[in-house]
């Protein structure tokens, strides 16, 4: 029997701070959070999960990646929904801060225009800190398959970031 | 040679980003009234019957998906041989509507879905109905006088009811539950396969009605052998939660006629509405 509220208690932290560095949206990332541990009771009902860290940040990550597309197909994107509250970390000087932030805006951006499966092993690697291991086994692939992912990933929001892309026009 | 600086320009600009993220400040969450109710999420999800996903299987090894498979197609042949031989195979719904109408009496379990415990419903069909309540109440409902009476043996009291025409109407559809069964005409409806029901093997439909309430479903499990119901539910439509349900039927057995006598009983206070 699934200790439920031994896993949100213990968990659930990490599974906010997925749902809200992507989508940057409190009212978005409360129900990414709901979203994420009801997914995570049916996944449990068919297999036993072994390691609850990465399968719920890797729920959390889907679950957003989800709302971020939806968000983005539904009004085209144009900034960051709580650009009021502070997000942009450590930057210290604003200059720097606004900087970061309009960074961050454009990965989020960049990620809803990548195959999702790309952007879920990008974001598992490079945000969530999970090993290809760790990716390759909450993905259900080899590693091997984990390498490739990433590799595309990286190549493709590395067009997008480019400054020639940056400067096309956004439609 | 111009490309290499741009090259690592932009490279730096995504090193950036995943900077910026991991030192993103996230403000403190989520919300004590958000945990509350994710919790209350998970029991309500936790406590429905757990469902096959068919979508595991397509993320499942080929191995596994062929091993699954030929334990199904093995399973469903054994089922079928199993079936044909013990009944000589499934029941029509018309069948159940043709048997059920030449019952005389009926016995069974009354559920309301906000009861804990089930009524115990006897009747001469079509016109005479006593409902044994779990508490301190008995009603005989006589549609050959028109009366009912409502038997409280704690305050020991009678109360006879005339209901008129148009209360008649209405008791009959909430009360005479089998009667309206019966009156079923074979019409559209979902058929909802062979299911184990209290033991016994019982074929399913599902039939769209607008009684005892409006917009309702009907779903009817009927004995294999017998083709008779072995339990009968209805649910608001769109609802997977019965409003009321009859189950442990028993058919054709003498009932007593004093069971349906609306004499007062010795002693008892006799009011009349």
């Amino acid at each position: 029997m699934t200790d439920w509220k031994l896993i949100v208690d213990r968990h659930g932290p990490a599974v906010w701070q997925t749902a809200y560095r992507l989508l940057n949206h409190h009212a978005d990332a409360c129900d990414c959070y709901q979203e994420t541990f009801l997914a995570a009771v049916k996944l449990d009902r068919r297999q036993t999960i072994k390691h609850w860290p990465a399968a719920l940040r890797t729920i959390a990550t889907c679950r957003a990646l989800d709302r971020l597309r939806r968000r983005t197909r539904q009004l085209e994107y144009t900034g960051d929904p709580d650009d009021a509250l502070p997000s942009a970390g450590n930057a210290t000087r604003p200059g720097e801060r606004a900087e970061a932030k309009e960074l961050m805006q454009q990965v989020r951006a960049a990620l809803t225009q990548l195959p999702v499966e790309q952007a879920q092993a990008f974001w598992l690697q490079a945000m969530e800190q999970l090993s290809y291991q760790e990716v390759a086994a909450q993905m259900n692939i080899k590693p091997n398959a984990v390498g490739v992912l990433i590799h595309r990933a990286r190549k493709r929001l590395r067009e997008i970031l480019s400054p020639a892309q940056k400067l096309a026009p956004t439609k | 040679m111009m490309s290499r600086p741009e090259k690592n320009q932009t490279q730096d600009r995504l090193d950036q980003a995943v900077e910026a993220f991991n030192q993103m400040d996230v403000p403190s969450g989520p919300p004590g009234q958000v945990v509350k109710r994710t919790l209350a999420v998970i029991a309500s999800e936790s406590a429905k019957p757990h469902t096959f996903n068919f979508r595991g299987v397509f993320t499942m090894s080929r191995i596994k998906r062929i091993a699954i498979a030929a334990v199904i197609v093995l399973a469903a042949g054994v089922l079928v041989s199993l079936f044909t031989s013990s009944n000589g195979g499934s029941v029509a719904f018309a069948d159940v509507l043709k048997t059920s109408r030449t019952v005389r009496t009926v016995s069974y379990s009354y559920w309301k879905r906000v009861a804990e415990k089930p009524a115990q419903i006897d009747s001469i069909l079509p016109d005479r109905l006593r409902v044994t309540a779990v508490g301190d109440e008995t009603n005989v409902f006589d549609l050959t006088n028109g009366k009912f009476m409502s038997l409280e043996p704690g305050r020991k009291t009678l109360t006879v009811f005339t209901p008129d025409q148009q209360a008649w109407d209405s008791i009959r559809k909430v009360i005479f539950l089998f009667t309206e069964f019966q009156n079923i005409k074979d019409g559209s409806k979902e058929s909802l396969g062979n299911k184990t029901i209290d033991g016994r093997q019982a074929v399913g439909f599902r039939i769209k009605r607008e009684l005892p309430f409006p917009a309702c479903v009907w779903t009817v499990w009927a004995d294999a052998k017998t083709s008779l119901p072995v339990r009968i539910e209805i649910a608001k439509s769109g609802s997977e939660v019965f409003e009321l349900a009859m189950s442990d039927f028993r058919f054709n057995v003498d009932l007593d006629e004093s069971l349906f006598d609306l004499t007062p009983p010795e002693g008892y206070k006799v009011i009349n509405k």
